[in-house]
């Protein structure tokens, strides 16, 4: 936190300048570089908030740099490009966690993810064996087993069928894993970002599998993925006849490579594995069955020894994205009223409330929800506030209109221990501090 | 009524263009649609102001029905060349069979350089063998022993092995193992965890079979919550212990709160800067045609990403590194295997000059 005086003025310019110069003449310095003299201006490459340089020569009342010289033709780019200057928002992944980048997770930037829907470049990336690159003309799906007519079908065919589009997020359960001992690692990208939210438009499989007509002990499907893993799981009959659909678009274009080109399945609000990314085949069957992807991994081990299996939906879960780690608060003035804000997201329905903690957890007040409310789906809150200056624990809560409400870790732990791994939807505390950094801490109560 | 006449009237006095005219009908739209409501006010611009900005609909189709008639029916032979899923009911369960030793051999050629040695991985792969009794551990201080999940300790079914080696494995060459193949490294997986078939040892002769297959039962086979027949009643929160939720309090909802801090440095550093990217190292890519044939057939499963250590290809950096002891070095170091890296980097059949021409290549290109 800084005041509008020295502190503010200290982050406003470089270090070179820093040790040029003696604290007490900085102020002055800056005025009249400001005000008085343009080519010292010029040269005094202030540092903006996020830590880039600022050219004051861009600054009113001069005319910047780029309205001086014609643009770039409007077929620049013939497949748009995010400005350059966004360079570093991009997803990433964290070292340890896999020895293999085919087998890992590139996080999303929740930090800079504004609105509901997710771009579709910084959509978060889980593969078991690499990126699959199919051939949309060789792309063949097949639907058989408990069928009254088996079928193969081509993308074009799969296109052919009455579409919908809808908003879903997908979050892998293993989303916040590194958490369960502790905070562990310091940025909302890294502990929430196997997370994203996007328009889906496809075929509802419902609309093909009562066409192709369901045997009446079809109870399970196994559906399965056409890249360098099978990554295969079995999905009850009940799910992907109520909202599961086969999809081949994503905000408005064909999904990437990354997110299963040219045909995935979406399973809404349940575990991201079970949205089988280049889907070839979907086996209609009686019972379950206990693929890798189901047994050996995505199971929770209890401190009973026992594990638990078949846990698909993704509970009522939420974030502050701003102020997190990587958005902290050090340009903010006191006096100033700034916005907090977060997603929420449930896999049984529509968030119904948000709550926000100043305390750590000790008094909770009721944020306002903004934008889309949709079912399975990213949801807005935010709150205004004004800082005084002073350290304060900050985390949201939210419930969902099944009647679920995030839990505390103590609670998460208590009923599951700390070697579950997955479906950790316990609140996320922020430590803001009185220089405005923040930081990921956890509220113990 | 009146308000149409006019502007028609006028429009054909003035002679307006066509644009003017069809203004003139979006008008006469709205115009009418607001006298039917009464429930809208009208911005400026003559468009509808939603009370509360609310501005919501949602119009789901919902008059789909088929038949459609749209596909191909998918024959036997289709279905069946991809169907490689196996049931632990042994529905789907493959014709063939291996050996213990046969296993062995294979998994040291084809499983060991991520798996380790019988299957010990230290690497971060995933370990195949032991954890018995390990799965109550729960670490709750640094340096606690956790619980270790494998194929002996943790799998319920074998089924499930034999489906995932056939399809999944190895990682560099799925879909590449006979069904005799994915019998025999299952049978030497299963025989490093001791688990046995009816009762009897699977010694080094041992041929497992999809005649005995079913005969294997994993030790943690009823480890996993809940059964099949109750899942309706798990996916009921009411009735589900394990559901992740809390409760709503509002006002003093702790008398104490503790805040514990982020434990060590693991976070990856990243840069929030928007500034400009640095211009990036155009890497030249080598001509050696021979050499990427080589490379791109035994060595890209490693050095392609640059798992286990391996200089991954382009990396500058990382092959600068390796050059530092001298290309004749890094040839025999090829040659004969380093670290991780098996002899000719797992493959046996190729000659001394093929990996050097690899080797050249590799290094080519990532100057």
């Amino acid at each position: 936190m800084k005041t509008k005086d020295k502190k503010s003025f200290s982050l406003s310019v470089n270090d070179e300048n820093n040790k040029k110069i003696h604290s007490n003449e900085r102020r002055e310095f800056f005025k009249k570089g400001l005000f008085y003299s343009v080519g010292l201006a010029a040269a005094s490459n202030a540092l903006a908030s996020n830590g880039a340089n600022v050219d004051p020569a861009n600054l009113p009342p001069n005319i910047p740099s780029w309205a001086k010289i014609p643009g770039k033709p409007v077929d620049w780019h013939p497949y748009g490009q995010p400005s350059a200057y966004e360079h570093n928002v991009i997803r990433r992944s964290v070292p340890f966690l896999s020895p293999d980048p085919m087998a890992d997770v590139a996080f999303s930037p929740l930090q800079d993810q504004n609105g509901i829907i997710t771009p579709n470049g910084l959509f978060f990336v889980r593969d078991h064996n690499g990126t699959c690159i199919v051939d949309p003309n060789d792309y063949r799906l097949i639907i058989h087993g408990l069928v009254d007519k088996p079928i193969i079908l081509t993308l074009e065919e799969i296109k052919r069928y009455p579409s919908e589009s809808r908003i879903h997020f997908i979050e892998c359960p293993a989303n916040g894993a590194t958490e369960w001992r502790g905070a562990q690692l310091d940025s909302v990208q890294f502990t929430k970002g196997m997370l994203s939210c996007a328009q889906w438009t496809g075929v509802p499989l419902k609309t093909i599998l009562k066409d192709l007509g369901l045997k009446p002990n079809a109870k399970w499907a196994l559906a399965e993925g056409g890249d360098a893993s099978t990554m295969a799981r079995s999905i009850p009959i009940e799910k992907l006849l109520d909202d599961a659909m086969i999809v081949y678009a994503q905000n408005g274009e064909a999904l990437r490579p990354e997110q299963g080109y040219p045909v995935r399945l979406i399973v809404p609000g349940w575990e991201g594995n079970l949205n089988v990314k280049w889907l070839r085949r979907i086996k209609i069957g009686d019972k379950p069955w206990h693929a890798k992807e189901e047994t050996a991994k995505y199971t929770m081990l209890l401190p009973s020894g026992k594990a638990i299996q078949y846990y698909w939906v993704m509970d009522v879960n939420s974030v502050i994205t701003s102020p997190c780690p990587e958005k902290p608060w050090k340009d903010v003035k006191i006096g100033q009223k700034i916005e907090i804000q977060g997603i929420a997201w449930s896999g049984r329905g529509r968030i119904s409330a948000v709550d926000i903690t100043f305390d750590g957890g000790k008094n909770w007040t009721k944020a306002r929800l903004k934008g889309l409310i949709l079912p399975k789906s990213f949801t807005r809150f935010t709150i205004e506030y004004i800082w005084n200056g002073k350290p304060i624990y900050l985390a949201s809560r939210a419930t969902d209109e099944v009647g679920m409400t995030q839990p505390t870790i103590q609670k998460l732990k208590k009923i599951r221990g700390v070697q579950g791994i997955y479906h950790r939807n316990s609140i996320t505390t922020w430590e803001v501090k009185a220089n405005g950094e923040v930081h990921n801490v956890q509220a113990i109560y | 009524m009146f308000k149409q006449f006019t502007k028609k009237t006028i429009l054909a006095i003035l002679g307006l263009s066509l644009a003017t005219i069809s203004y003139a009908t979006a008008n006469k739209y709205t115009d009418a649609y607001y006298a039917s409501s009464h429930k809208y006010k009208i911005n400026v611009d003559g468009a509808i102001i939603y009370p509360n900005d609310l501005r919501v609909q949602y119009i789901k189709n919902d008059q789909v029905k088929g038949p459609f008639h749209i596909g191909q029916k998918a024959t036997k032979k289709e279905i069946s060349g991809w169907s490689a899923d196996i049931r632990p009911d042994g529905k789907g369960l493959y014709i063939g069979h291996g050996s213990v030793s046969q296993g062995a051999d294979l998994f040291e050629n084809k499983c060991s350089k991520c798996h380790g040695t019988f299957g010990a991985a230290n690497n971060g792969f995933p370990v195949l063998v032991g954890g018995k009794g390990t799965l109550k551990n729960q670490i709750l201080e640094p340096g606690e022993p956790g619980p270790l999940k494998t194929v002996g300790s943790y799998w319920p079914y074998a089924t499930t092995l034999l489906w995932y080696i056939k399809t999944a494995m190895p990682q560099d060459h799925p879909n590449s193992l006979t069904n005799d193949q994915a019998y025999a490294i299952t049978a030497y997986v299963l025989s490093l965890n001791d688990i046995t078939v009816g009762g009897k040892e699977m010694d080094d002769d041992f041929v497992l079979s999809n005649k005995n297959f079913m005969k294997i039962h994993l030790p943690n086979e009823n480890g996993f919550i809940p059964k099949d027949k109750n899942l309706k009643h798990s996916l009921n929160s009411s009735t589900n212990p394990y559901f992740g939720t809390g409760n709503r309090c509002m006002k003093n909802c702790a008398k104490k709160i503790k805040i514990t801090h982020v434990v060590g440095n693991l976070t990856p550093k990243i840069n929030e800067a928007l500034d400009l990217p640095k211009p990036k190292k155009i890497h030249t890519v080598s001509t050696n045609t021979k050499g990427a044939k080589i490379y791109n057939s035994t060595c890209v499963s490693c050095h392609g990403s640059g798992v286990l250590g391996a200089p991954k290809f382009g990396d500058s950096v990382a092959w600068s590194k390796v050059l530092k002891q001298g290309i004749s070095k890094v040839y025999s170091n090829a040659i004969n295997g380093i670290g991780n890296m098996p002899p000719k980097g797992g493959n046996s059949s190729l000659s001394d000059s093929d990996i050097k021409n690899a080797v050249d290549y590799m290094v080519e290109s990532s100057k």
